[in-house]
């Protein structure tokens, strides 16, 4: 095996395809679901998805772990991705903070020409979400703890970092569904209830992603396949979170903070 | 093989292809680049807690079979759930004709 260049021709993949049918499956189970009530292809469509990215994500393991198709030249390409898929996530949050300022800043007749709107009653920033606010930021010290116990070579700490990391990051989201039960206002009241839902929840969706990402990244630290200057999977997962713990410092201080 | 005139040295010096197509002037910059990883085994390789580390065994397995494409060479278990994806997506078109195939033909309301 001669390889006269740094770059990684990757093998013929079914995953695209699958991916991409299963794509299909979820939007039209959707309609499906809107139109005649019945939630079974989106779930089929969901389970496609879930083979889809399992198998594709396994098969990045081992064209870098085991045939060490990523070179510093992959590594470079990957990093690039890497920091445009976050910079398009950070767009994304981008639109509905801009949902929230454009309707608190000046709030319509409707709403009572004040913020938060008459008859909402918010949530106290100083109880859950404070402590949200230390879980995450705490999260954000383990993981780095992680990254330089990597870098050391130092398994039993990086095993124990990161699991502390993936904990935190559960009982943030424990803690969510526990504020979300205990709301006093709920997605269909108004635009308060649209814009709080909708950032915090779709930044609740990024958490349990991230948190996926990590305790993959634990498994894969117990699996011995991350070396000292070799660990790209790590930083991926270690910049997806500090973006998701920056994004929550935003929603806290405007949504739940100023906006109460 | 690349080559490129490197300053230092004042002669045709060996290079990578990257660095022989990138014109650097008078400045003399060998580019230094992490040697591809074939079958290396990992630094950190020692086996710990009970843990058996099966990285150079995977390498091993990874790198020969090469004519097999990569999400088939991990075994059985590689073949079984690719059948059940494909099998999936083909099940999943006809559904999904079905289902808009059935929309597009709502019952009236009179």
């Amino acid at each position: 095996m001669t390889q006269r260049h740094p770059f990684h021709l990757v093998d013929q993949s079914p995953w695209p395809l699958t991916g991409a049918t299963a794509a299909l499956f979820t939007t039209v189970g959707i309609m499906v679901w809107f139109h005649f009530n019945t939630p079974f292809l989106t779930l089929f469509g969901v389970v496609m998805v879930i083979l889809t990215m399992f198998q594709w994500w396994r098969d990045v393991v081992r064209e870098s772990t085991y045939e060490g198709q990523h070179t510093s030249e992959v590594g470079s390409g990957l990093r690039w991705g890497m920091i445009l898929f976050i910079t398009s996530e950070v767009l994304f949050f981008f639109a509905f903070f801009w949902a929230f300022f454009h309707s608190s800043l000046a709030p319509t007749i409707e709403l009572g020409t004040c913020w938060p709107p008459t008859g909402i009653d918010p949530i106290n920033p100083f109880q859950v979400p404070l402590l949200n606010t230390a879980v995450l930021l705490a999260s954000g010290v383990t993981v780095t703890w992680a990254h330089h116990s990597i870098i050391a070579a130092n398994r039993p700490e990086a095993i124990q970092a990161l699991l502390i990391t993936v904990l935190l990051g559960l009982y943030f989201t424990a803690l969510q569904i526990f504020e979300y039960y205990q709301a006093p206002f709920t997605i269909a009241d108004a635009v308060y209830g649209s814009t709080f839902f909708v950032a915090t929840g779709f930044h609740g969706l990024h958490v349990i992603i991230g948190t996926t990402f990590l305790l993959i990244c634990l498994v894969r630290q117990l699996k011995f396949h991350f070396s000292e200057n070799h660990h790209f999977g790590f930083e991926a997962a270690a910049w997806y979170w500090h973006f998701v713990d920056v994004v929550w410092l935003f929603l806290f201080i405007s949504i739940y903070w100023w906006g109460s | 093989m690349s080559y490129k005139f490197n300053s230092l040295a004042g002669r045709l010096t060996k290079s990578s292809a990257f660095a022989a197509y990138i014109p650097q002037g008078l400045k003399a910059s060998p580019v230094i680049r992490a040697p591809i990883v074939w079958a290396q085994k990992p630094t950190t390789s020692q086996d710990a807690e009970g843990v058996k580390n099966q990285v150079y065994e995977r390498q091993k397995q990874f790198q020969r079979n090469k004519e097999i494409p990569v999400h088939l060479r991990g075994g059985n278990v590689d073949v079984i759930l690719y059948r059940i994806t494909l099998i999936g997506c083909v099940f999943g078109t006809f559904w999904t004709i079905y289902e808009l195939a059935k929309a597009s033909f709502p019952k009236s309301n009179d």
